[in-house]
């Protein structure tokens, strides 16, 4: 067990690859670039906001009611307790 | 000022060094790097691998270093973010092997998409190569504590005391991680030796 570990204390340390802070730094700035500011971001959430609840206020207020069950049967000229059907 | 405030204001790629609460990024980079690639190295015995993992934590680094307490060293510090990115970057690995048959279902050419990363460690020598290989292979298998505590100790070289702030244990906790993976390892490597096609 002791000549396994120590195979392990044998491994030399190598040197990082070069321009790894070239890589990191390209990456640190791509983000950057990418990201969303935080203006831009609380603006399109208040508009969101404020359209759907536009449409909220729209559905409620302007949306037609059913028509009532006796209104429709008085309007096609039907009986509502036909005897046929008792 | 808080220290740590003032250490953010110096983080940009190019100023210069005052001592060492002013840092730049390059300088804790030109730092540490050895020791992250290394300690990656270890964690996935893969060059690419490790350079990923290696960029990933300097990327956290430069994100986080505003919030560095000065608590421990920064090296200590940078230690723990390579530790905890190599082992999720294991975790993910595995995860992907795990679910390759699905892929496989979604792919037009009918092919895994997920390679088996193969052993490349440029800091062994060729005649130990496959032994090396043998005992990593057993050394993966263990709980990730354990693994830590015996790559810090065995091929870092770190004291108890040392891996003790890196992992955020007492030494005597440390100790005990270090004796029960030397035994996890040591019964792994006979089973290894009977049975060279068992690798549970």
């Amino acid at each position: 067990m002791n000549s396994d570990l120590d195979l392990l204390s044998q491994i030399s340390s190598v040197e990082a690859p070069p321009f790894l802070l070239d890589k990191i730094s390209q990456k640190i700035e791509g983000r950057k670039k990418r990201m969303v500011s935080p203006k831009l971001a609380y603006t399109l959430t208040v508009a969101f906001t404020v359209v759907l609840a536009i449409n909220i206020v729209f559905i409620f207020r302007y949306s037609t009611s059913k028509p009532n069950h006796s209104d429709w049967i008085g309007s096609m000229s039907l009986l509502e307790d036909h005897s046929l059907y008792k | 000022m808080k220290r740590s405030v003032f250490l953010c204001q110096y983080i940009t790629l190019s100023h210069p060094i005052d001592n060492i609460h002013t840092m730049t990024f390059e300088q804790i980079y030109n730092k540490n790097v050895k020791l992250v690639y290394n300690l990656c190295l270890q964690y996935v015995h893969n060059l690419e691998d490790a350079e990923e993992i290696t960029q990933d934590v300097f990327i956290s680094v430069h994100d986080s270093l505003n919030k560095f307490e000065f608590q421990s060293k920064i090296s200590t510090w940078i230690y723990r973010i390579a530790i905890n990115k190599s082992l999720d970057f294991i975790k993910a690995k595995n995860t992907k092997k795990r679910f390759a048959f699905i892929y496989r279902l979604f792919n037009e050419n009918n092919e895994i998409q997920y390679e088996q990363s193969h052993f490349e460690h440029p800091g062994i020598l060729m005649e130990n190569k496959e032994e090396i290989k043998q005992i990593f292979t057993r050394i993966d298998q263990l709980p990730p504590n354990q693994r830590t505590a015996l790559i810090l100790n065995k091929i870092e070289k770190k004291s108890h005391s040392e891996i003790a702030e890196i992992m955020l244990l007492s030494s005597k906790a440390v100790e005990s991680l270090i004796q029960r993976g030397k035994s996890n390892l040591q019964s792994k490597l006979k089973t290894a030796r009977v049975d060279p096609n068992n690798i549970v």
